[in-house]
């Protein structure tokens, strides 16, 4: 855990965040498939081994209680693997961010590129008092690419005050 | 500081055959079954894209000099980018799946280049989430990562991970020598 991460911690809500989002929306893919094929199948058996379809709906709806607790549970574990390997130090040059449990990726960017600092809340992070800050640099692509999510209000400002001290310094020595 | 000491590895060829696997088992069958007298045309998928990344592994060499960042890529277009080091926005290093299997890590540089559009490591055009299919950028999705340079990123694939970290360093001392360019920032 850097420096930076202990004096500006990630929320632990990050988690309960992002396995909604994410359980949300696997369970709407795999739920409606996987619901329609046990009708579609459980259909077809009952009429030819004619027993009850009511049977049929009791055991689908038991089998999606049960895929949205793998989902739910699979999710959660994973996220929480994210957060803990989730990486980010501000250096005295630069600003390493590293994310992703099995395949990290990490992006440094040098303060004198960042162009401006933006704070931003989806809905559940609204709902949750979470904020994202971001980094943006003259690549268009750069603020989804260097983003710091998950962090409460305290931290976020922090972040923001401090990023935006360390590049004006940096500037001003490159001007002067 | 260029090719020569930091080399793209040849094992970074492997890499786009595996993630292009699923196509060429296709495009295989479909071959033998167009042409059933000769099933050797099924081989011509992925000997064609064995070809296709090994020419470009071997006419991809990029160097560190004193002010730019030079990349020379191309088969029959040979292509030489100079990039000024305070046109860099940001190093980004990752490796994906075959690459931990493989032992490799890439470097991305995007830059800040007005003519550039933006690109991801596939080639694919990405602007913040809208995709622009037809101005500037390749019509359909690919999967087969790219080796140099493509709209606004410099790819660099393929490195050991030793050399992706003295690489990074390497630039980072650079970038700082040479201050940002036309710091467009109000700060």
């Amino acid at each position: 855990m850097s420096n930076t991460r202990q004096r500006f911690p990630l929320s632990p809500k990050k988690i309960t965040k992002k396995t909604i989002e994410y359980s949300i929306y696997y369970i709407v893919i795999f739920g409606s498939l996987s619901t329609m094929f046990v009708m579609g199948i459980g259909g077809i058996l009952a009429e030819a081994f004619h027993f009850n379809f009511g049977i049929v709906i009791l055991s689908a709806l038991v089998g999606d209680l049960a895929l949205v607790a793998i989902i739910v549970a699979t999710v959660h574990w994973y996220q929480s693997w994210y957060y803990a390997t989730y990486f980010y130090d501000l250096t005295p040059d630069f600003i390493i961010i590293r994310k992703g449990p099995i395949t990290p990726r990490e992006i440094t960017i040098p303060y004198e590129r960042v162009q401006d600092v933006y704070v931003d809340q989806d809905i559940l992070d609204r709902t949750l008092g979470l904020y994202d800050v971001h980094l943006s640099s003259a690549t268009v692509s750069s603020g989804n690419a260097a983003h710091i999510d998950g962090v409460e209000k305290e931290t976020a400002d922090g972040l923001k005050v401090l990023l935006l001290e360390m590049v004006s310094k940096k500037i001003g020595k490159t001007k002067s | 500081m260029n090719q020569i000491s930091y080399p793209v590895q040849a094992r970074w060829i492997i890499k786009n055959i595996v993630r292009m696997a699923p196509s060429l088992v296709i495009m295989g069958l479909i071959s033998i079954v167009l042409f059933p007298n000769f099933r050797f045309i099924a081989l011509f998928p992925i000997t064609v894209t064995a070809l296709f990344n090994s020419l470009n592994f071997s006419n991809f060499s990029y160097s560190l000099d004193e002010k730019f960042l030079t990349v020379r890529q191309g088969i029959l277009n040979k292509q030489e980018r100079h990039l000024p080091y305070g046109a860099i926005q940001d190093i980004t290093v990752q490796k994906d799946i075959i690459d931990r299997v493989l032992g490799l890590t890439c470097v991305s540089i995007h830059n800040a280049s007005q003519s550039g559009t933006a690109v991801d490591k596939y080639g694919n055009v990405t602007q913040s989430g809208f995709r622009m299919t037809f101005i500037g950028g390749r019509r359909r999705r690919s999967q087969t990562e790219i080796v140099g340079f493509r709209g606004n990123l410099v790819h660099i694939p393929g490195l050991l991970p030793s050399d992706a970290e003295a690489l990074r360093q390497a630039l980072l001392k650079k970038m700082k020598e040479h201050g940002a360019e036309e710091t467009g920032s109000g700060l």
